[in-house]
């Protein structure tokens, strides 16, 4: 008898059970991609105080059309040595570039420069440029 | 309860999607083999021949360089004048700092007839320049082919 009494329970709890309802909705971005067209640079020999040619570092970003995108180059060089800018002839800092596009959906290409600041070289350089580019918002 | 857990499942792989997604990362390197810039000092500042006479022998006046640098570094050197009648030999020659610190040079006079004029405070110059200063090297990424 208890039993019985037991099943009954459970089928009346379930009888009065209600269905929740949701909807689930998602845009189709493109992962954003990067690709850079130097993988590195060899200055040589340099001595203190004398002109270096700046190096072109062209990349590309590839991400969702219309959408934004940040642009972070930044360094591992705490000398100060290493200088980087968007154009050649000026603007040059040791510390990071930062900047934000809007994406074509193709392969958009760009460049910074690569510079020494020789006259505070006091030693041999090695160091990372790192570039990271991220969707600026994501709805 | 099965939706709800499957909508969950759905809705965090779809944030885990989008997360590595929403960056992305490269890098290159950058380096410089800093050179000790090259110093030159003349154990001479100055040369008087006082009277010179034409046809007289010859009278060399040795003129010591020292050098310091970047051990290893190959160095060429010149020793010029645009004064004429003064008359320099081994006024050319290479090196390699740390084997070769100091060089030597003459100075004399050209004591033929009519060789030179009176002239005071006539400067030689000595110029020293590395001679194999490595240049810039970019590489690129590879393309696999295939």
């Amino acid at each position: 008898m208890n039993k019985i009494i037991f099943i009954f329970i459970l089928l009346s709890r379930l009888s009065f059970a209600v269905d929740g309802l949701f909807y689930i909705e998602g845009i189709g971005i493109k992962a954003i991609s990067l690709s850079l067209g130097v993988s590195s640079i060899d200055f040589g020999d340099v001595l203190s105080d004398t002109d270096v040619d700046p190096v072109l570092v062209d990349f590309s970003v590839n991400a969702e059309v219309d959408y934004y995108y940040d642009v972070e180059i930044s360094n591992d060089d705490s000398s100060g040595v290493l200088q980087v800018s968007r154009t050649s002839s000026g603007g040059y800092t040791d510390g990071k570039l930062t900047y934000t596009n809007i994406a074509t959906g193709n392969d958009d290409p760009q460049k910074f420069y690569v510079d020494l600041d020789t006259g505070i070289m006091t030693g041999d350089l090695s160091a990372t440029i790192t570039v990271t580019v991220a969707y600026s918002v994501i709805p | 309860m099965k939706k709800l857990l499957l909508a969950g499942l759905i809705l965090a792989m779809s944030a885990t999607a989008m997360a590595t997604g929403e960056t992305a990362t490269d890098s290159l390197t950058v380096s410089a083999n800093y050179i000790v810039p090259i110093t030159v000092v003349l154990d001479t500042t100055s040369i008087d021949f006082k009277d010179v006479y034409n046809g007289s022998a010859a009278e060399v006046k040795s003129v010591i360089a020292t050098l310091t640098g970047e051990t290893g570094e190959t160095y060429s050197y010149a020793a010029t004048t645009e004064t004429t009648g003064i008359v320099l030999s081994g006024a050319t020659g290479t090196g390699t700092i740390g084997t070769n610190d100091t060089f030597t040079f003459g100075i004399d006079m050209d004591r033929t007839e009519g060789g030179f004029t009176d002239f005071t405070d006539q400067l030689v110059t000595v110029t020293v320049n590395y001679t194999a200063i490595d240049d810039t090297v970019i590489v690129v990424p590879t393309t696999p082919v295939g």
